[in-house]
């Protein structure tokens, strides 16, 4: 790895590369959701943490931060990967969505509210950003490789020479690496090393 | 609040001292925002009361002049006393007043919340960071509600309610220490939270604990119940609601470090109390993630 591209995501934030040229870390990720694309062909990659389920009330906020909602994230992070891909060397392997593969991680679970009823579940926002995302990657052909969400701990993802290393917090906040995704020979192969898995 | 309950929140409070210099300026100030013929050389006198407080305003009012950023108390201190009058007489004229409260307001509770508190998990600070970001969403909501006209609460008091909101764990962090092992299972369960806990180990929670302090040291009615009420608001406890959809909103923008903190329950019925929308704290989430100059300009203060 050249190492030459180290980027720290926030919230509503996203980026795209080649897996060797670029590292990408995203801390503190909790109610929102990381969504991870990538081709395991060309080893690329494009990362964004979502914050909202839904643009519609908010349409100049989505022009600004596509990423921010679900609704509109999918799409948007899915074009700059596809513009990275056909910016690279690609050989003869042809730019298409069809090997894509995504990793969801974050979407906290929010508690039970003080007074539950059906308008508490409106305040779920991780869950409903999730069910978002979800239903969107389904529009867009695209399959979900892992899956990492739930829980009450705060993630953090690490990627870095095809490798994604998704770290889960202990109750008493020291890190625990949860799962490693490595992209190889066109492939997502996903290791649990543990522990557990939410 | 019970007899045995009352009795360990005045134990508290008795360990804790009487009410820190800083904090009964903050007070007195909030008093003169309301008046509108307020005279600016009694904002100053009163200011003065607490020369270290004054002399660390001035000093922020250095940095900003020569955007240096470097935080150092020590430079500001041979300042004579005339010096310090012109140079708060002249922030007041750049900044308004309101603003020249919340800085004194940050700079006055950053002692008490800037510290680390192992029973809770906080690192150092970062207490401090997550009321740094409940108070601007809060006062962001505020300003939110006037300009759309839908209600008329105090930017400034929802800016320092949202500041003090948690102050009650840091009088707590102390009781709490012997007990955290104990309780480690209750937050397996998907109504685990703080409150419940604290309540078991102490007979009162942070919150309540928090109103009592701000009760005792006089701050305004509204202030005391909001901090009293932010994790179970009544539809009649608008300021209370802000702080409690604040207190969840800057979990979007940081979730706050700490034992269990993304174990908060969320009551949808605050949004309608206080006629917030959810999109408005998407928005207000979304802005403040994205231009992080005021969380920069409050939490280093």
């Amino acid at each position: 790895m050249r190492n030459s591209n180290s980027i720290t995501l926030g919230p509503s934030g996203c980026c795209a590369g080649e897996c060797e040229q670029v590292e990408i870390k995203v801390n503190d990720i909790g109610f929102g959701v990381c969504l991870v694309l990538c081709d395991p062909e060309l080893l690329t990659i494009a990362v964004a943490h979502v914050l909202f389920p839904d643009s519609a009330d908010n349409t100049q906020g989505a022009i600004q931060y596509p990423v921010a909602y679900a609704d509109t994230a999918v799409g948007a992070l899915l074009a700059q990967l596809i513009e990275v891909e056909e910016e690279m060397e690609h050989g003869e392997v042809e730019v298409s969505s069809d090997r894509i593969q995504a990793i969801l991680v974050g979407a906290c679970d929010l508690p039970l509210a003080l007074s539950p009823d059906t308008s508490s579940n409106s305040m779920n926002l991780g869950k409903c950003t999730l069910d978002n995302l979800r239903s969107e990657l389904t529009k867009s052909g695209l399959v979900s490789a892992k899956e990492l969400v739930g829980g009450t701990q705060r993630r953090k993802i690490a990627i870095r020479d095809a490798k994604i290393r998704i770290f889960t917090e202990g109750e008493h906040q020291e890190e625990r690496s949860v799962e490693e995704i490595v992209l190889r020979d066109g492939e997502v192969i996903c290791k649990n090393d543990n522990k557990d898995s939410s | 609040m019970n007899d045995s309950s009352s009795a360990f929140a005045e134990r508290i409070m008795r360990q804790m001292g009487v009410l820190p210099t800083s904090l009964e300026v903050v007070c007195r100030l909030m008093l003169m925002l309301r008046n509108p013929s307020q005279e600016n050389e009694e904002v100053i006198d009163t200011l003065l009361l607490d020369r270290a407080l004054a002399l660390q305003v001035v000093h922020k009012a250095k940095q900003k002049e020569t955007s240096e950023g470097e935080s150092d108390s020590d430079a500001s201190e041979d300042v004579s006393t005339q010096e310090i009058r012109e140079i708060l007489s002249r922030m007041m004229l750049q900044l308004g007043y309101a603003p020249l409260l919340r800085l004194v307001s940050v700079l006055s509770v950053q002692k008490i919340l800037g510290t680390e508190l192992r029973s809770y998990g906080f690192d150092r600070r970062e207490l401090w960071g997550h009321s740094v970001l409940v108070a601007i969403i809060a006062k962001r909501f505020c300003e939110i509600l006037s300009e759309s006209k839908r209600e008329n609460l105090d930017p400034t008091f929802a800016f320092i309610a949202g500041l003090m909101h948690d102050i009650g764990k840091a009088a707590l962090n102390p009781e709490m220490r012997d007990h955290i092992g104990a309780f480690r299972e209750d937050f397996s369960e998907p109504s685990g939270n703080w409150c419940h806990f604290e309540k078991q180990c102490c007979g009162i929670d942070h919150a309540a604990m928090g109103g009592y302090l701000l009760e005792q040291w006089k701050l305004p009615p509204e202030i005391v119940t909001a901090v009293t009420f932010h994790h179970a608001p009544c539809k009649e406890q608008k300021l209370a609601s802000i702080i409690h959809l604040a207190d969840y909103a800057a979990r979007y923008v940081k979730p706050p470090g700490g034992f269990w903190n993304l174990s908060i329950p969320v009551n949808a019925d605050s949004l309608d109390a206080c006629k917030l929308r959810l999109v408005d704290l998407e928005r207000v989430v979304i802005h403040i993630v994205n231009t992080r100059e005021e969380v920069e300009q409050y939490a280093s203060a």
